[in-house]
C-alpha cells in the first residue's frame, strides 16, 4: 500500500510539475503575454516582392518606415499601429534592382530588412 | 485555455500509453502477478522496458517500410501490448513464488522521508527547468531537429555522417509528439527528460535497496542523488540543456546493473540454487542493454567497461569458488531465454537497425592517444566541482568501508557492481591514458555521480548507524549533514543568479518559423 502511495505521489508530482513548466512555456511563447518587442519582416522572404509587415508587441504605436537604395530614399510613410496588431505596407509600385534596404523605427528603436535583385 | 487543457490531457495519456503500456505488458509476459518484483519496482521497470520496446517496435516498423505516423504508432504499441497479454494468458505463471514485499515495507517516518525527498527533488528541479523550460542549448536543438524530421518524414531519422546522433535518443519523443501534438517548441522534450531523470533516480533507489538491504541506505541515496546537487550536471542542467543521451543512459545504465544483480544474486546464497527468474532477469538483462547500446554510445562503452571490472572483480575476490561459481554463471548465460533474447537482440542491432557509430569510425576514435588536452584527465578539483564536494569526500570514505566490507560479502555481486562502477569511471576520467582513452575527460566524470551519491549514502549510514554514539561523533554527524546541505543546495541557489532573457529566444523562434514557411 505504502509502495501504491508512494506512485501516485510521484505521477501527481510528476505533473503538477510539468503542467506548471508547459503553462510557463506557453507564456512565454504568447506574444501577448507580458511583452515588449516588434518585429519588421517581409509577407514573402522569398518571392521578388518588397511588401512587408510591422508587428507590433509593444507600447509604442506609432512607426517610420523608410525604402532606400544606396542611401537614396525611393520611399517613406508612418504607421499607426496598436499593441497585438500588424499592419502591411504595400510596395508594389517600387520596381528596381541591387540591394533595397527597408528601416522601421518607432522613435528608439530601428530595425532594418534588406532583399537583393 | 480549454485548449492547453485539452492539449495538457492528450499530453499525460500519451506519457502513459508510449512510456509505461508496452513495458507494463512486457512486465507481464514475463513475470506474470508474482512477487518478484515490488509495485515500485514494477512502476520504473514498466517505464525502462517501455522505452526499449518502444525503440524495437519502430526499428521493425520502419524496416518494414510502414509510415510512422499517428495511427501506426497507436497500432503498433497496441498489437505489440495484445501480443505480450496474450503470452501472459498462454502462459501459467506461479502468482507468488516468494515473499519479497518486507524490504519494501517502510516505517512511518521512513515514508514521509521518502515523500519529503522526492518532493525536495522534484520541486528543486522544476524552480530550475522554469527558468529554462524553452529550448535554448544547442544539443536540443540538434535533437529536436531529428524528432521533427522524424514527425515530419513518417521514417526514422537517417544520420548520414553523423555518428554522434543515436537512434534511441530520439524514438520515444518523436512518437510522442505524433501521437500527442506536442510541438517540440515547448515544455514537451523537457518534461520528457525530467520524467526519465526522476526514474533514474528511483533506479538507484531501488538498486541500492536490493544490493544494501537497508532501507536508510536507499532512503539516503535518494538524498544525495535526488535532492543535493538536483541542478548540477548530470541532473536538471542536462534535462534543460537536452543532453538527451546522457540522460537516458544514467537511467539505462543502472537498470541494466539491477538486471545483472538479480539474475546473479543467488550466488550469495550458500546453496547458490538457480531459479528460474535469475535467468529470466538475465534476459532482462541482455534486453535493457541493447535498448542502452541503441540510445547512448558513451553510456554503452562505459557500461562495457564497468562491466568487464565488475567480472574481473567478482571473480577475483572469490577466486577461491570460481570452479563452483563459474558453471553456474554459464547455466544462466547460456540458458534458453537469455539465447533467444540475446539472438533477437543481435539480429536487431546488425541486419534490422545497425546503430550509426557501428557503421562510423566513432568506435575507433575512442580510444588512443588523447588529441585534446580536455582528455587527458580531471584534476581532484574538477572531480569536485563535477560530483560536488561533499559528496566526493562521503563517496570516498564509502569507496573504503565497501572495501572493507566487501570481505564479508564477497558474493554479493552488488558489492562489486558499486565498487566497480565508480572505480571504473573515475579512472576513465581521472587517468584515461592507462586505458588507452580518448573522450573528454569531463563527459566521463559526470558519470560518476550515480555511483559516488550510493557510496555517499553507505558511508554516511555506516558512520552513524549505531545509535549509541558519543558526542564527537554526534556533533561530526551535522557538521558532515551541514556540509552536504550546504553544498547540495549551492547550485540550486547559484543558478538563481543568472538573469535570463526569453524573449531574445522567443523572437529567435518567431524568424526561424518564418523562414520555415513555405514561400
Amino acid at each position: 500500500m505504502q509502495e501504491k502511495k508512494i506512485i501516485i505521489f510521484i505521477a501527481v508530482l510528476f505533473i503538477l510539475s510539468s503542467v506548471f513548466l508547459f503553462f510557463i512555456s506557453d507564456r512565454y511563447l504568447n506574444s501577448e503575454a507580458q511583452k515588449d518587442w516588434w518585429s519588421a519582416y517581409f509577407v514573402n522572404a522569398k518571392d521578388a516582392s518588397l511588401n512587408f509587415v510591422i508587428e507590433n508587441h509593444s507600447q509604442n504605436n506609432n512607426f517610420h518606415w523608410e525604402v532606400s537604395k544606396d542611401n537614396n530614399k525611393l520611399n517613406e510613410g508612418d504607421v499607426n499601429i496598436s499593441k497585438g496588431d500588424m499592419k502591411s505596407i504595400d510596395l508594389n509600385n517600387i520596381n528596381a534592382t541591387g540591394k533595397i534596404i527597408i528601416d522601421v523605427s518607432d522613435g528608439t528603436d530601428k530595425k532594418e530588412i534588406y532583399k537583393n535583385f | 485555455m480549454l485548449n492547453f487543457i485539452q492539449s495538457q490531457i492528450l499530453f499525460y495519456i500519451t506519457l502513459g500509453f508510449v512510456l509505461f503500456l508496452p513495458g507494463y505488458f512486457l512486465l507481464l509476459a514475463v513475470f506474470g502477478k508474482s512477487q518478484t518484483l515490488s509495485a515500485l519496482e514494477k512502476f520504473v521497470f514498466s517505464f525502462g522496458l517501455s522505452i526499449v520496446s518502444v525503440d524495437f517496435i519502430f526499428f521493425l516498423l520502419d524496416k518494414l517500410g510502414i509510415s510512422i505516423n499517428r495511427f501506426s504508432s497507436i497500432a503498433a504499441i497496441l498489437i505489440f501490448s495484445a501480443i505480450c497479454f496474450a503470452i501472459y494468458k498462454f502462459r501459467k505463471i506461479s502468482k507468488a513464488d516468494r515473499e519479497e514485499s518486507h524490504l519494501f515495507n517502510f516505517s512511518r517516518n521512513q515514508f514521509i522521508l521518502i515523500l519529503l525527498l522526492l518532493f525536495l527533488a522534484v520541486f528543486l528541479k522544476t524552480a530550475y527547468l522554469s527558468r529554462s523550460v524553452l529550448p535554448s542549448a544547442t544539443d536540443m536543438g540538434h535533437h529536436m531537429y531529428w524528432v521533427n524530421s522524424m514527425v515530419e518524414s513518417g521514417k526514422l531519422p537517417i544520420y548520414d555522417g553523423l555518428p554522434d546522433f543515436i537512434i534511441g535518443e530520439h524514438v520515444i519523443f518523436g512518437i510522442i509528439a505524433l501521437i500527442s501534438g506536442a510541438s517540440v517548441f515547448s515544455a514537451f522534450p523537457i518534461a520528457v527528460l525530467l520524467l526519465i531523470n526522476i526514474f533514474s533516480i528511483l533506479t538507484v533507489f531501488i538498486l541500492t535497496l536490493r544490493i544494501f538491504e537497508n532501507k536508510n541506505v536507499a532512503i539516503l541515496s535518494l538524498l544525495f542523488l535526488g535532492a543535493l546537487y538536483a541542478i548540477s550536471s548530470p541532473q536538471a542542467k542536462f534535462v534543460s540543456g537536452g543532453v538527451i543521451g546522457n540522460i537516458m543512459g544514467n537511467f539505462l545504465m543502472p537498470l541494466a546493473f539491477y538486471c545483472h544483480y538479480r539474475a546473479f544474486s543467488f550466488l550469495k546464497e550458500e546453496e547458490m540454487k538457480i531459479s528460474a527468474e535469475a535467468k529470466t532477469f538475465m534476459a532482462l538483462a541482455v534486453f535493457v542493454t541493447f535498448g542502452l547500446f541503441y540510445t547512448h554510445h558513451l553510456t554503452a562503452f562505459i557500461f562495457l567497461f564497468v562491466f568487464a571490472l565488475i567480472a574481473v572483480g567478482f571473480l577475483l575476490v572469490n577466486y577461491k569458488e570460481v570452479e563452483k561459481i563459474l558453471p553456474k554463471i554459464g547455466r544462466v548465460i547460456f540458458s534458453p531465454q537469455v539465447l533467444i533474447v540475446s539472438a533477437a537482440c543481435l539480429i536487431f542491432f546488425f541486419y534490422i537497425f545497425v546503430p550509426t557509430y557501428v557503421k562510423s569510425s566513432a568506435v575507433g576514435t575512442a580510444v588512443g592517444v588523447a588529441s585534446k588536452e580536455t582528455r587527458t584527465g580531471l584534476s581532484m578539483d574538477n572531480l569536485r566541482s563535477a560530483v560536488g564536494e561533499a559528496r566526493l569526500a562521503l563517496g570516498l570514505v564509502g569507496i573504503v568501508l565497501l572495501l572493507i566490507f566487501y570481505k564479508n560479502k564477497r558474493r554479493n555481486l552488488g558489492y562489486a557492481i558499486v565498487a566497480a562502477w565508480a572505480i571504473m569511471v573515475f579512472v576513465m576520467s581521472s587517468y584515461p591514458k592507462i586505458l588507452f582513452l580518448n573522450l573528454p575527460s569531463s563527459r566521463i566524470g559526470n558519470y560518476l555521480t550515480y555511483p559516488i551519491a550510493i557510496l555517499s549514502a553507505y558511508a554516511f549510514y555506516e558512520i552513524f548507524k549505531n545509535k549509541n554514539i558519543n558526542d564527537l561523533l554526534r556533533a561530526g554527524f551535522f557538521v558532515i549533514l551541514a556540509f552536504a546541505l550546504v553544498g547540495g543546495l549551492a547550485d540550486f541557489t547559484d543558478s538563481f543568479k543568472v538573469k535570463t532573457n526569453a524573449n531574445e529566444l522567443t523572437q529567435t523562434f518567431g524568424a526561424s518559423r518564418y523562414l520555415a514557411e513555405p514561400g
